[in-house]
């Protein structure tokens, strides 16, 4: 039995939805409510920068994968090849 | 966004004496723990990464590497929420009333104020090893109309804060029967 890669690929889109809607959130609170201060913009920042790289990094390593090959899940399994018990 | 300079609902005469926010020892823990779960997070991904490059498990790769890069972006958005929820639990004190802004959770946000004329006790309150090396704790208001307590939670220096609240009180109080007495005058 396979199922196919790109799968994951939209079960890690949905995940990158809610988490983009929380991070929306708490810079909306940040800018809203925060003081007007170098600090709330240097948080912000940070923020906004570590999460760029990350998803570049997953971008760029997302780009050389081939989504629309199939992963084999439990190979031999499903085909009659069950580990049998020796005596 | 927040002015320190532009209290919200202003008072005419209404000047700033102190803006507080929890003891930063509540910050470095945030920050200690988000340490933790990073070095936690590299620990596993290491080893992850070890196992699957060894056991020829090259096609399980792209879904370990999505399910890293998911949780890195959960871990840095659950510390910069931390780091909010640090940042934006404001008590300001000024010369006509103290405010309370407290930020509760995603999605909740309560801002109370309390006249300063209304205050009949204020109680500071030092517990732990931590607190009393630190000198951080908390202070409670009580005023005569509100069942609640007014709380300012963790805050460096509370004995020195109910001092400045005790004395603020006093003479909000004898500048309003100040005014009563200047009112009655020139009404008779």
């Amino acid at each position: 039995m396979s199922i196919p890669l790109s799968i994951f690929l939209y079960i890690y889109y949905a995940f990158l939805a809610v988490w983009a809607v929380f991070s929306l959130v708490s810079l909306y609170h940040m800018f809203k409510f925060g003081v007007k201060s170098f600090t709330s913009f240097f948080a912000a920042f940070s923020y906004l920068a570590v999460s760029f790289v990350i998803l570049v990094i997953t971008y760029n390593y997302c780009r050389q994968i081939d989504w629309t090959s199939a992963l084999a899940i439990l190979p031999g399994w499903f085909e009659g090849k069950m580990p049998s018990i020796v005596n | 966004m927040l002015s320190i300079y532009r209290l919200p609902n202003k008072l005419p005469g209404e000047k700033v004496i102190k803006i507080l926010r929890r003891d930063f020892y509540i910050l470095f823990k945030k920050v200690l723990f988000f340490l933790l779960l990073a070095a936690i997070f590299s620990v596993i991904v290491f080893l992850v990464d070890m196992y699957l490059s060894e056991a020829e498990g090259s096609d399980l790769y792209p879904i370990f590497f999505l399910a890293a890069s998911a949780l890195a972006l959960f871990v840095w958005l659950f510390f910069f929420f931390s780091f909010i929820d640090y940042y934006l639990d404001i008590w300001i004190i000024t010369n006509e009333r103290i405010i309370n802004i407290e930020q509760q959770g995603f999605f909740s946000r309560t801002i109370s104020e309390q006249r300063l004329f209304r205050i009949q006790d204020v109680t500071s309150e030092v517990e732990g090893f931590f607190p009393t090396v630190l000198k951080f704790g908390n202070v409670y208001v009580q005023t005569a109309a509100e069942k609640e307590r007014f709380s300012f939670e963790q805050i460096p220096d509370p004995n020195g804060v109910r001092d400045t609240i005790i004395k603020l009180a006093e003479s909000e109080r004898e500048r309003l029967s100040h005014e009563a007495i200047k009112k009655e005058v020139n009404g008779a």
